[in-house]
C-alpha cells in the first residue's frame, strides 16, 4: 500500500498509543474540546484518539453518487483509502477500552458531524461501559442520522432489556426509517449485549492485515460463526476445496 | 442463485457469504421476510468486528441509505489457500455474473 504509506504514518503515530500499556492505566479526558489529548494519570501524556483529527482527514469527498428508481446510495471510488482511517479510529477506540469512553462521549455531545459519527459507533462495542443518558439524547436530539443510528446500536448493544421503554416518550418522532429499523434490532435483543468474543476480535485484530488481500498471495485467514452459530475457518479448506467469499452489503 | 450454488458446488468449491452484523440482525431480518437461519442454504457468515471485512478491503464503503457498509465483492480462493481472484465493486450493483464465477473455477480446475 505504497500510495497510503503517508496518511498510515500519520495516522500511526496519532493512534499508536492504543497497544501501548501506559495507556492502559486509569487516564481521564483532557482538554477534549482543543485538543483532544488524553493523559494518563502519572503524566505520560499519550495523543490517543486524536479524533479530531481523524475528523478533519477523514473527508468525505470521494463518494460516486449512484442513483436509480428506487435507490439512492453511494459507493466511495475504488481509489479512496478514507474507509482506511475510518477502521483505525474504530480499532483504535475499541482497543483503548473503557478509558476512551469520556473522550468519546465528548465528541458524541461537541463535536462535528463526522466526529460525532465516529464516536458514537465505537461506543457500541464499548457499550457494557457507556452510559445511557448521552447516547439517548444523541438519539433524540442529534441532526445527523447516521449518528442516531449508531446511538440507538449502541443503546441496544449495552444489553438493557428495557431500551424500548428508554426512548418510548420520544421514539415516534423519529421519522427516518433506517434509524427506526435499527431501534427495533435494539429491542430484539432482548437486552443481550454486544458478545465479548466481537469486541475482543477488533481490539486484538493487527491493523498491518488491513487490505491485505492480494491475488496471487495467500488469502488472510480468518475464523467467524456463521449465522447458524457454527464456526468456519478459511485454512479448514486448504487441500480440500476452493472457496469463493462473496461481501453482501449489509442494507441496514 | 440456488442453480449457481450448486454448480460452484459441483466445482469443488464452497460458497461462503459474509454479513458485517451480529447474527441476531440477520435472524431479525431473515424473520422479516417469513424465514429462519435453517433457509439460508449456504454458510452466512458474520462479521460484526470488520476484521475480516478490512483484511479484504471492504468495509466503510458503501453508503446506502444511513448506514456505512461493507462494498459489494467477490473473491476466489484455491485448495493451496493462495488468491486467485478478486473483484471488488465499483457500484452498488457491481458484482461479477455468476457465469464469471464459475468460469474462473472452471479454469482452477483445468490448472490443477
Amino acid at each position: 500500500m505504497p500510495r497510503l504509506l503517508n496518511t498510515f504514518t500519520v495516522t500511526m503515530v496519532v493512534i499508536a498509543c492504543g497497544s501501548l500499556p501506559m495507556c492502559e492505566s486509569t487516564t481521564r479526558a483532557q482538554d477534549a474540546s482543543s485538543d483532544s489529548v488524553i493523559a494518563s494519570e502519572d503524566g505520560s501524556k499519550s495523543q490517543f484518539p486524536k479524533f479530531a483529527e481523524f475528523a478533519s482527514s477523514w473527508s468525505d469527498d470521494q463518494w460516486v453518487p449512484r442513483s436509480g428508481r428506487r435507490f439512492v446510495g453511494h459507493i466511495r471510488s475504488l481509489e479512496s483509502d478514507q474507509w482506511q482511517l475510518r477502521m483505525l479510529a474504530l480499532h483504535e477506540a475499541v482497543a483503548a477500552g473503557e478509558v476512551a469512553v469520556p473522550f468519546l462521549i465528548d465528541r458524541l455531545q461537541q463535536g462535528k458531524a463526522h466526529e460525532r459519527i465516529l464516536a458514537a459507533q465505537p461506543l457500541g462495542y464499548l457499550a457494557k461501559h457507556a452510559p445511557m443518558e448521552p447516547l439517548l439524547e444523541a438519539l433524540k436530539n442529534d441532526e445527523d442520522s447516521a449518528v442516531k443510528l449508531y446511538a440507538a446500536d449502541a443503546l441496544g448493544m449495552r444489553g438493557d432489556a428495557k431500551v424500548g421503554e428508554r426512548w418510548s416518550d420520544f421514539a415516534g418522532k423519529i421519522r427516518n426509517r433506517d434509524v427506526r429499523r435499527h431501534m427495533g434490532y435494539a429491542e430484539e435483543r432482548g437486552g443481550a449485549p454486544i458478545e465479548d468474543a466481537i469486541v475482543e476480535q477488533l481490539a486484538n485484530w493487527d491493523p498491518a492485515t488491513m487490505n491485505s488481500a492480494e491475488v496471487g498471495k495467500p488469502a488472510p485467514d480468518f475464523e467467524l460463526s456463521t449465522v447458524g452459530g457454527e464456526t468456519v475457518k478459511l485454512s479448514n479448506y486448504r487441500g480440500k476445496k476452493n472457496v469463493v467469499l462473496v461481501f453482501i452489503y449489509g442494507d441496514t | 442463485m440456488r442453480d449457481t450454488l450448486k454448480e460452484i458446488q459441483g466445482l469443488d468449491a464452497e460458497l461462503l457469504a459474509f454479513d458485517p452484523h451480529e447474527a441476531w440482525s440477520a435472524k431479525y431480518l431473515l424473520k422479516e421476510v417469513g424465514f429462519t437461519t435453517d433457509d439460508v442454504n449456504y454458510p452466512l457468515l458474520m462479521d460484526p468486528a470488520l476484521t475480516v471485512s478490512a483484511d479484504y478491503g471492504v468495509p466503510f464503503q458503501m453508503r446506502i441509505h444511513t448506514e456505512w457498509s461493507t462494498r459489494p465483492a467477490t473473491f476466489i480462493v484455491d485448495k493451496e489457500g493462495v488468491l486467485r481472484y478478486a473483484k471488488r465493486g465499483a457500484a452498488y450493483n457491481d458484482r461479477p455474473r455468476p457465469a464469471d464465477v464459475v468460469a474462473e473455477l472452471q479454469k482452477l480446475q483445468a490448472d490443477n
